[in-house]
């Protein structure tokens, strides 16, 4: 019965996540769409200095002296929220990159197995590691001294990454000029 | 049911020629013609021995292996068609396609080995087999979009006809060899219906003229080394900071 069951489930399965891998929205419909190069700047590290200014632990000890019990608690939070939304920033600037990486593939005469596992094992380690800090965070990992540090190991990379992307040569009509 | 599927065959194959699908898909077109003579050749024994008679039964169930193969073919001509422009992918994407479908082939035949009879025949032949065609087209949609490679018209429709049909196989399939046993006429209704939607899949996705496959302008092998390089460099050391973090 049990047996049943599952290859029953397995065939509805099977053929509902093809369905779904062949669904495209219509604007995304074409061959492959050149991807403009603005796409792959990782734009979410560009705006360290505003964060690491709302990270800061001077900011924390200024308000914890002036401000009252319920305002720095509500201030925590939101500092919080913040760091949160910069860390899926930071996951979208990892998937331009990987998209990147892909579209390097995609292009080429020839590709290396090696190279496009390691390109997936280094995606999965990223979701991995970006779901714990994630959850160190919503467990109150102590805000203003990490998540500056943090803000800074990101926004040091920004530039960088940036320089990678546009290093890149690309064959004519691979991307969009 | 019955009708409607003899009908849509013929609009299927007609279709498919005036279309010039054998350019792009040669295997799928003779796929296509496959089914045509089978269902004439089916149809023939029908007539002059009825459809209770030992020779129509052994008709169609020696016929159905041929179609499952020429399916095979069927799935590896979409496979080329929709990865081969992109050499380097498909060099990569072919081993994985093919080595997957060969080990789900042994995996099928260690399965059924022990099993005699027509029983062994539907679990092996009208389960098992579909399922390798199923997970394979599964896979070479999980690298194209992987890769962003959207598959063009006709591919999709065709692929999804393929996926329904098995899906619709292996359903009944189970059903027919598990502890409820399914009378014959109502899996035999539901195999039609299934190939009647099938059909319909084929018919929507041949509706409009192909259009002409357009060829990628592709990098050499050693822009693809020093790109890849450096996109994986700055990936890895994004990971090591933030594992970093993560151990503090």
């Amino acid at each position: 019965m049990t047996q049943l069951i599952l290859y029953i489930a397995a065939g509805v399965l099977l053929f509902g996540a093809a369905a779904l891998l062949l669904w495209h929205p219509r604007a995304a419909r074409g061959h492959i769409r050149a991807p403009a190069p603005a796409e792959f700047f990782p734009v979410h590290c560009r705006y360290f200095p505003q964060v690491r200014q709302t990270l800061s632990r001077d900011d924390a000890v200024y308000l914890a002296s002036r401000a009252s019990a319920a305002v720095y608690r509500r201030w925590r939070k939101g500092r919080r929220r913040a760091g949160r939304m910069y860390l899926a920033g930071l996951r979208q600037d990892f998937a331009r990159l990987n998209g990147l990486a892909r579209l390097v593939s995609v292009h080429s005469q020839k590709v290396k197995a090696r190279q496009e596992g390691e390109l997936l094992l280094l995606n999965l380690r990223f979701q991995i590691l970006y779901g714990v800090v994630v959850f160190r965070i919503l467990l109150g990992w102590p805000a203003a001294e990490d998540m500056g540090r943090m803000a800074a190991i990101i926004g040091g990379l920004g530039s960088r990454l940036e320089q990678a992307s546009l290093a890149l040569d690309f064959p004519a009509g691979a991307i969009t000029p | 049911m019955s009708l409607l599927a003899t009908a849509g065959e013929i609009a299927v194959c007609l279709l498919a020629l005036v279309r010039g699908l054998w350019r792009r898909l040669p295997w799928f077109t003779a796929y296509f013609l496959l089914v045509i003579v089978i269902e004439a050749a089916r149809w023939a024994v029908l007539s002059y021995q009825g459809s209770g008679s030992p020779a129509y039964s052994w008709t169609y169930w020696m016929t159905q292996p041929l179609l499952i193969m020429a399916r095979g073919a069927a799935l590896a001509d979409v496979c080329c068609a929709a990865l081969s422009s992109y050499t380097g992918v498909w060099q990569l994407a072919r081993y994985l396609l093919a080595g997957t479908a060969a080990a789900i082939l042994l995996l099928a035949a260690v399965h059924t080995s022990g099993s005699r009879g027509i029983t062994s025949y539907v679990i092996f032949v009208e389960r098992e087999l579909e399922f390798a065609v199923v997970i394979t087209l599964l896979l070479l949609l999980v690298l194209s979009r992987y890769y962003g490679v959207v598959l063009e018209p006709p591919l999709g429709g065709l692929s999804l006809g393929l996926a329904f049909y098995s899906s619709s196989v292996i359903v009944p399939s189970s059903i027919l060899i598990g502890r409820f046993a399914l009378p014959w006429a109502v899996f035999s209704s539901m195999r039609i219906a299934g190939w009647d939607v099938t059909l319909g899949c084929w018919l929507y996705a041949l509706r409009a003229p192909l259009t002409a496959p357009l060829r990628p302008e592709l990098s050499t092998v050693e822009s693809y080394e020093e790109n890849a390089r450096a996109v994986s460099g700055r990936m890895r050391e994004l990971n090591a900071r933030l594992l970093a973090l993560t151990r503090r």
